[in-house]
């Protein structure tokens, strides 16, 4: 059993604080755009066929083009990286819960 | 060293004492780290030890697998074999920084198990949330120990959220936590997973004609649409609707809903009962397995191969199977296992 003020502590805090730098490190430099929101591929084969099915969500809200991303998975349902626990049967049904989760992002709305 | 154990936290006063303690006490310390190194916009604001594991499970849920892939299909810590040990080790390190803060080396992690209130009608107001727990819901939560009080500079607040994109950001002022229980169809889920909903998943096997002992852990191609019980028990299967894991957060709505959920202290405790569920699953029906194996070839399954890097903190040196055998004597156990 380690004693109280035992190195397997600071070993946990020196753990987090490296896992701190390690992650501002791997950020994207300052000024670097965004990636442009990307397509959803699916593949299957099909009686010998390779099928690939590309898809891309042009989304505008009050006249803006919305950067959040829609992904569409192979069963067809729609996600988005700022609902990672939700799934939608609609798109337009994620981009409404999209609007009343972020208001903030989203204002000017009537 | 002894294990320690991790028991329900409605049962054990104590660590839920601890823990609510703990969680203050790193939202105070500092990591070092400000919010300029990550491009957040705002104020350049000090990251405290608490809010480097808000950040890290955003940028990690951000991180393909592979690199330059899409991370919604998989990432380094959802959507993919890696989800459990990817979790495990996330709680194993947050744990040891309680240990720390707390001074206490025998502190261990208590679990929430969801599966008793789904049983009993999802209540919003379930023991959990009592007062002398986790506090309720509410925008801001105003009961319990992480109530805001906008007065109070030690208040309990977050600081590091996300953007509809899914981009690091703050609020324009630390802001209390938010839970909005219940919500229908599709903004949230009406109800917790059962113990029927648990059993599904523990019990579950792969139908194939000669089916290898993991593929009952993850099939190909190991990503959000593979079956198993990693993507039964993450809630992505049966397809038709949220289970297990996706459905707490959903429930709990609020800050669990965005990948800055362990904003949240209760994620922690939904998470180490999601951990306990995966352990009950080792003991009772698969033993210690987990696929793919290092016959997947590195294009495109570098990083979610059992000898494989978890993603950062790299000099820890943690692979899924050092994590898959992490519950020990040497480390912890349950006080139960379903
Ligand atoms: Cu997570």
């Amino acid at each position: 059993m380690a004693s109280a003020t035992g190195p397997e502590k600071t070993e946990a805090v020196a753990a987090t604080e490296s896992l701190g730098s390690e992650l501002a490190e791997s950020v994207r430099p300052r000024g670097e755009t965004p990636p442009a929101p990307a397509p959803s591929v699916s593949t299957a084969r099909h009686e010998g066929h390779e099928i690939m099915v590309t898809t891309t969500y042009e989304v505008v809200v009050d006249g803006r083009p919305v950067t959040a991303r829609l992904h569409v998975d192979d069963s067809g349902m729609v996600s988005s990286p700022g609902l990672p626990y939700h799934r939608f049967a609609s798109a337009l049904d994620a981009v409404r819960v999209l609007v009343s989760t972020y208001p903030g992002d989203f204002r000017g709305g009537t | 060293m002894a294990p320690v154990t991790r028991k329900n936290v409605l049962r054990d006063q104590k660590s839920l004492n601890d823990y609510v303690r703990g969680v203050g006490l790193l939202k105070q310390r500092p990591s070092g780290r400000y919010t300029s190194e990550f491009n957040i916009p705002g104020p350049m604001e000090p990251i405290s030890l608490y809010d480097i594991f808000v950040l890290w499970h955003i940028l990690t849920g951000d991180s393909a697998i592979p690199p330059g892939g899409d991370p919604m299909r998989r990432n380094q810590a959802h959507r993919g074999p890696t989800f459990l040990p990817w979790h495990r080790r996330m709680l194993n390190l947050f744990e040891a920084n309680l240990r720390f803060v707390l001074n206490d080396s025998a502190f261990a992690l208590p679990y929430w198990d969801w599966t008793a209130d789904g049983d009993s009608g999802s209540p919003f107001d379930a023991p959990v949330w009592r007062p002398g727990c986790m506090g309720g819901q509410g925008d801001p939560v105003s009961s319990g120990p992480f109530a805001f009080h906008a007065n109070d500079p030690n208040t309990f607040s977050v600081h590091i959220e996300t953007d509809a994109a899914g981009n690091p950001s703050q609020p324009d002022r630390p802001r209390g936590l938010v839970r909005d229980f219940g919500r229908s169809e599709p903004d949230g889920w009406p109800t917790l997973p059962t113990s029927g909903d648990m059993k599904a998943a523990l019990t579950y096997r792969p139908s194939g004609p000669h089916p290898k002992p993991e593929d009952g852990y993850d099939t190909l191609t190991y990503d959000v649409d593979s079956d198993g019980f990693r993507s039964r028990v993450e809630g992505w299967l049966p397809a038709s609707r949220p289970w297990m894991h996706n459905q707490v957060h959903m429930w709990v709505g609020g800050d669990m809903v965005p990948m800055s959920s362990p904003n949240d202290p209760v994620f922690y405790l939904h998470h180490c009962n999601v951990d306990r569920i995966w352990e009950a699953r080792i003991e009772r029906y698969d033993g210690r397995v987990y696929a793919p194996d290092m016959t997947a070839p590195a294009d495109p399954y570098l990083g979610i191969r059992i000898d494989d890097q978890l993603g950062p903190p790299a000099a820890a040196g943690d692979t899924p199977r050092r994590m898959l055998g992490w519950v020990s004597s040497e480390h912890y156990v349950y006080d139960t296992l379903p």
